[in-house]
C-alpha cells in the first residue's frame, strides 16, 4: 500500500514527541493541537469557516465537527472559499477563516491570498501539511505553503509544536486586524494536529508585539501644517481610498468635506465612503474615473490623499499625476509614503483620528471659492457618461442604472468580478455607504464577485446581495453555485454577458489595431440561466430592455437560494472614459471616436 | 538597433550610493527568506548581506549594504519595518559606524613567491592561513577597499578561488561631536 509508510511515520513522529512529567499537569487541560485550533478559534469569536477537508487537514475538521458554536461552509474550490472569507472579512470588519488542506488544496488558495494581501483585507487560512518528518522530501500532497506565501501575506506561520498552536492563533488574529490589516496563512503539519498539550489558560490578553507598530500615534504638527496649507488652497482636492471604509472614518471625511466645501473623489477601493449623490462628489478617479475627477486633481493647486495607496490605476502617468498640486498623503502604513509619490505633506496616522484632528483645526477658519467649483460644474456638462440611448440593444449600463435603481434601500452589498462590468458597476451604481461595494481592487482576480457575495450574504445575512458580473468572470468561479445551492444562499447574480473578454477586447481595439485575439468566448458558453437551473437556483436571461425589469425584480424576490439574471448585453459596447496606459489622466477619451 | 518605446518612459536611472543598514530581526527559520525575498520583488538593490546570532539567541543582527538613491533606501528601511519579524532597523549613513569583511583568498604560490605573498600579506595585517604544496590561503580582515586592494595585489600570483563573508557592520559606541543625537 503506498500509504502505509506514511502512515508509519507519522505514527512514530507522533509516539517521538517529548511527553511532559505526570508532575507538571498541575494546571490545563490536556488537549491535541488540532482542538487547539478549533477551541482557539471559538476564544476569538470566529463564527463561520470556508473550505473544503483533504487528508492533512483531517484532525482539526474531526475536531471542528464536535464544535456547535462554529459554521462550516463547504465551497466546490478552494478559491471560492477564500474569496467567500476575503468578503465576509470586508462586510463585518472581522477577520475571515479558511480551512484547507495540504499540497493542492493550500496552491489553491493563494490567488486569494494574494488578492487578500492587495486589498488589506484580515483573511487567516490555516492549510494542513504533511507530517513534519515527512516535510521536505516531496511527499504526497507536500507543498512549501510558508515559502510559496511570503510575499502575498502580511504574516505567515508554519506551527513545529502542538503547544504553540494557542499563541500562534491569537497573534494570527492581532496581525490580521490591527494597523493595516492584512491576510495570515497558519500551516499546519498533520503531527502537530495530533500530538499532544496541556493548555493553559494564560496571556489571553492583547499580544504586544516586540517592533511591531499597531498604531502609530499621529504627529500634530503635520496635521497642523497640512490644515495651514489646506485653508490656503485654492483649488484643493479630496482624493479617498479604501482606507476610509477601514479606519470607519466617514463621519470624520464628511465633517472636514462639509467644514471647507471641498470637492471629494474615489479610488475604486473607496466608492460609498462617500455617498455617491452627495454634492461634494465628483466621481472615481484614474484609469476609467470620472472626467470631473480626472480634471480636479489635474488642475487642482493642494490634493488631499487619504487611506489610499496610489496605485498605477489611480495615478496613471506619474509624473503627470496633479502636476501642480501639493501633495498630502494621509496612511496608516509609512511605506505608503513616497513609494509611488513623493508627498509634501506626509501624515502616518489611523485616518479617523488625522481627520478628527483636521477638522478642529480647520473649523470656521474658511471656505472653498466658488470659482473652482463653478470650474468643476463645467466638467460635470462636458464629460457627461451618460451612454447614447438605443432600445434596439441591451446596454450594459442601463442594466446596472435600473439595477441600482431596483436596489435602491442604502443597504445592498454589490460585488463584482474584474472587467468591463467592474467598471461600469463602479461608474453607473451609485453607491451610498462604505463596504457597499465589494471588489477585487488590487489582484484585479476574475471569478471573485461570485464566491464574494456568498460570503457577503453569510456576514450580512439581512442585507440584499447582489455580484455583478461579466461571462468571463462568472465562469472563472461558476462551481459555487453548488455552495449556493446547498446552503441555500438567497444572492442574486447580474451576468453583463457580451461574448468576450471585455476589458481586454477593448484594449485589442484601441491599442492592437483591432486584432481580436483569443478574446471572443461566446461559442462554447451555454446558456448560463439553464446552467443555473440544472445545479437547482433559479436562472434567468433576458436579451432586451423591456424584459430587463421584471426579470432583476424577480430574480431579487427569489429567497430560496441562489439566482442568475443572464443579461445579453449590446458585445460592442465599451468603457469610457478612458486613459490610455502611460498617458497623463487629463487625457481620457470619452469614445472610441476620441482615440 | 532599434529602442522599443518602453525604454523612454523607464525611469531615470539612480545614482549608486552604498548604504549600511544594520537590523535586528527574531531569530526563527524563514526570517532571512521572508527578507531576502522581500529585497528580490521590490527590486532593491542589495550589495551584500550578513547574518549571525547576537548574545541574546532570540535574536540576530542582519547588516545590508543597500545599493541606491536616498529615496530607495528611505523604502528599504519601511519594508523592512512593516516585517513582523523585524524589530529594529537602523541607517548608518550619516552614522559613525564600524564596517569590517573578512575574505579568505586562495592564492597560486611556489616556493620561490610564497615568501613574498607572505610580506604582501603582513603589509595587510592580514595573515596565513592555510599553507599547501602549490597554494596558500590568506584570510583578510578589515573595510572593503582594503580587502578588495589585497585581492589585487594578489591577483597577480593568480587567485584559484575566494570566499568572502559580506560586510558585518555596527554603530560606533562614541559618536561624533557633530552627529545628532537619535
Amino acid at each position: 500500500m503506498a500509504n502505509s509508510k506514511n502512515q508509519d511515520e507519522l505514527n512514530t513522529a507522533t509516539k517521538k514527541r517529548p511527553k511532559k512529567e505526570e508532575d507538571e499537569l498541575t494546571e490545563g487541560e490536556k488537549m491535541t493541537g488540532a482542538r487547539a485550533v478549533v477551541r482557539g478559534l471559538e476564544e476569538q469569536g470566529v463564527e463561520v469557516i470556508f473550505g473544503i477537508i483533504g487528508g492533512a487537514i483531517m484532525p482539526i475538521y474531526d475536531e471542528l465537527g464536535k464544535s456547535d458554536k462554529i459554521r462550516h461552509i463547504t465551497t466546490t474550490h478552494e478559491q471560492g472559499a477564500i474569496h467567500a472569507a476575503d468578503a465576509y472579512a470586508r462586510v463585518t470588519g472581522k477577520p475571515g477563516v479558511v480551512f484547507a488542506t495540504s499540497g493542492p488544496g493550500a496552491a489553491n488558495l493563494m490567488t486569494g491570498v494574494a488578492n487578500a494581501y492587495m486589498d488589506s483585507s484580515p483573511v487567516i487560512s490555516f492549510t494542513g501539511q504533511v507530517a513534519t518528518p515527512l516535510i521536505g522530501q516531496d511527499s504526497f500532497q507536500e507543498v512549501d505553503v510558508r515559502g510559496m506565501s511570503d510575499p502575498i501575506t502580511k504574516h505567515n506561520y508554519l506551527v513545529m509544536n502542538p503547544e504553540d498552536v494557542p499563541e500562534t492563533i491569537r497573534e494570527s488574529f492581532h496581525l490580521a486586524q490591527s494597523g493595516r490589516p492584512g491576510p495570515i496563512v497558519v500551516d499546519l503539519p498533520k503531527d502537530v494536529q495530533m500530538g499532544e498539550f496541556i493548555w493553559e489558560e494564560d496571556s489571553q490578553d492583547e499580544k504586544e508585539f516586540e517592533g511591531y507598530e499597531v498604531d502609530p500615534e499621529v504627529n500634530e504638527q503635520d496635521v497642523e501644517d497640512l490644515a495651514d496649507n489646506l485653508l490656503l488652497a485654492e483649488r484643493p482636492v479630496v482624493l479617498i481610498g479604501g482606507g476610509i471604509a477601514q479606519a470607519g472614518a466617514e463621519t470624520e471625511l464628511m465633517n472636514v468635506v462639509e467644514e471647507l466645501e471641498l470637492p471629494v473623489a474615489s479610488s475604486l477601493m473607496g466608492l460609498g465612503c462617500v455617498n455617491s449623490r452627495d454634492p461634494h462628489f465628483i466621481g472615481m478617479v484614474g484609469m476609467h474615473g470620472s472626467g470631473p475627477a480626472n480634471k480636479a486633481i489635474a488642475k487642482s493647486d493642494l490634493l488631499l490623499a487619504v487611506g489610499t495607496r496610489l496605485d498605477d490605476r489611480i495615478t496613471g502617468n506619474v509624473e503627470d499625476f496633479a502636476p501642480n498640486a501639493e501633495i498630502a498623503h494621509v496612511d496608516i502604513d509609512p511605506a505608503e509614503m513616497g513609494k509611488i509619490v513623493q508627498p509634501d505633506f506626509p501624515v502616518i496616522g489611523d485616518a479617523k483620528e488625522v481627520l478628527t484632528y483636521l477638522h478642529e483645526q480647520v473649523e470656521g477658519r474658511g471656505r472653498t471659492e466658488e470659482e473652482w467649483w463653478n470650474k468643476i460644474e463645467s466638467w460635470f456638462e462636458k464629460y457627461s457618461i451618460d451612454a447614447k440611448k438605443d432600445d434596439s440593444v441591451l446596454k450594459p449600463q442601463e442594466v446596472v442604472r435600473v439595477l441600482s435603481e431596483l436596489t435602491d434601500n442604502n443597504e445592498t452589498i454589490v460585488t463584482t468580478g474584474v472587467g468591463q462590468h467592474q467598471m461600469w458597476a463602479a461608474q453607473h451604481y451609485e453607491f451610498t455607504h462604505p463596504n457597499q461595494l465589494i471588489t477585487s481592487g488590487g489582484l484585479g482576480t476574475m471569478g471573485f464577485g461570485f464566491p464574494a457575495a456568498i460570503g457577503s450574504q453569510v456576514a450580512a445575512p439581512d442585507k440584499p446581495v447582489v455580484a455583478v458580473t461579466g461571462d468571463g468572470s462568472f465562469q472563472m468561479n461558476i462551481q459555487e453555485l453548488t455552495t449556493a445551492v446547498r446552503e441555500k444562499i438567497p444572492i442574486t447574480v447580474v451576468i453583463l454577458r457580451n461574448g468576450s473578454l471585455g476589458m481586454v477586447r477593448q484594449w485589442q481595439q484601441l491599442f492592437f489595431d483591432n486584432r481580436l485575439v483569443e478574446t471572443l468566448i461566446d461559442e462554447g458558453t451555454p446558456s448560463l440561466a439553464k446552467v443555473t437551473e440544472a445545479y437547482g437556483g433559479k436562472g434567468i436571461s433576458v436579451a432586451e430592455e423591456e424584459g430587463l425589469r421584471p426579470a432583476l425584480q424577480d430574480a431579487l424576490n427569489y429567497d430560496r437560494g441562489p439566482s442568475v439574471v443572464e443579461c445579453f448585453v449590446a458585445e460592442e459596447e465599451n468603457v469610457f472614459p478612458m486613459v490610455p496606459a502611460g498617458a497623463a489622466n487629463e487625457n481620457f477619451i470619452l469614445g472610441e471616436d476620441d482615440a | 538597433m532599434r529602442t522599443s518605446s518602453w525604454v523612454k518612459t523607464m525611469p531615470k536611472p539612480k545614482e549608486n550610493q552604498l548604504h549600511p543598514l544594520t537590523a535586528l530581526v527574531k531569530n526563527k527559520s524563514g526570517v532571512l527568506s521572508r527578507l531576502s525575498g522581500l529585497f528580490a520583488r521590490r527590486g532593491f538593490n542589495i550589495d551584500s548581506l550578513a547574518v549571525g546570532e547576537t548574545t541574546d539567541p532570540r535574536y540576530s543582527r542582519i547588516s545590508i549594504i543597500v545599493k541606491g538613491d536616498r529615496e530607495t533606501l528611505d523604502q528599504v528601511v519601511k519594508q523592512l519595518n512593516k516585517q513582523v519579524d523585524v524589530i529594529s532597523v537602523k541607517d548608518l549613513s550619516d552614522r559613525s559606524h564600524v564596517e569590517r569583511e573578512l575574505s579568505l583568498i586562495k592564492v597560486h604560490a611556489s616556493t620561490e613567491n610564497r615568501s613574498e605573498i607572505i610580506e604582501l600579506a603582513d603589509i595587510f595585517r592580514a595573515k596565513v592561513a592555510d599553507v599547501g604544496k602549490d597554494f596558500v590561503i590568506v584570510e583578510a580582515t578589515g573595510s572593503a577597499d582594503k580587502v578588495e586592494a589585497l585581492e589585487d595585489l594578489l591577483e597577480e600570483f593568480g587567485i584559484e578561488e575566494i570566499a568572502r563573508t559580506g560586510r558585518v557592520v555596527l554603530e560606533r559606541a562614541e559618536k561624533r561631536k557633530d552627529e545628532k543625537p537619535e
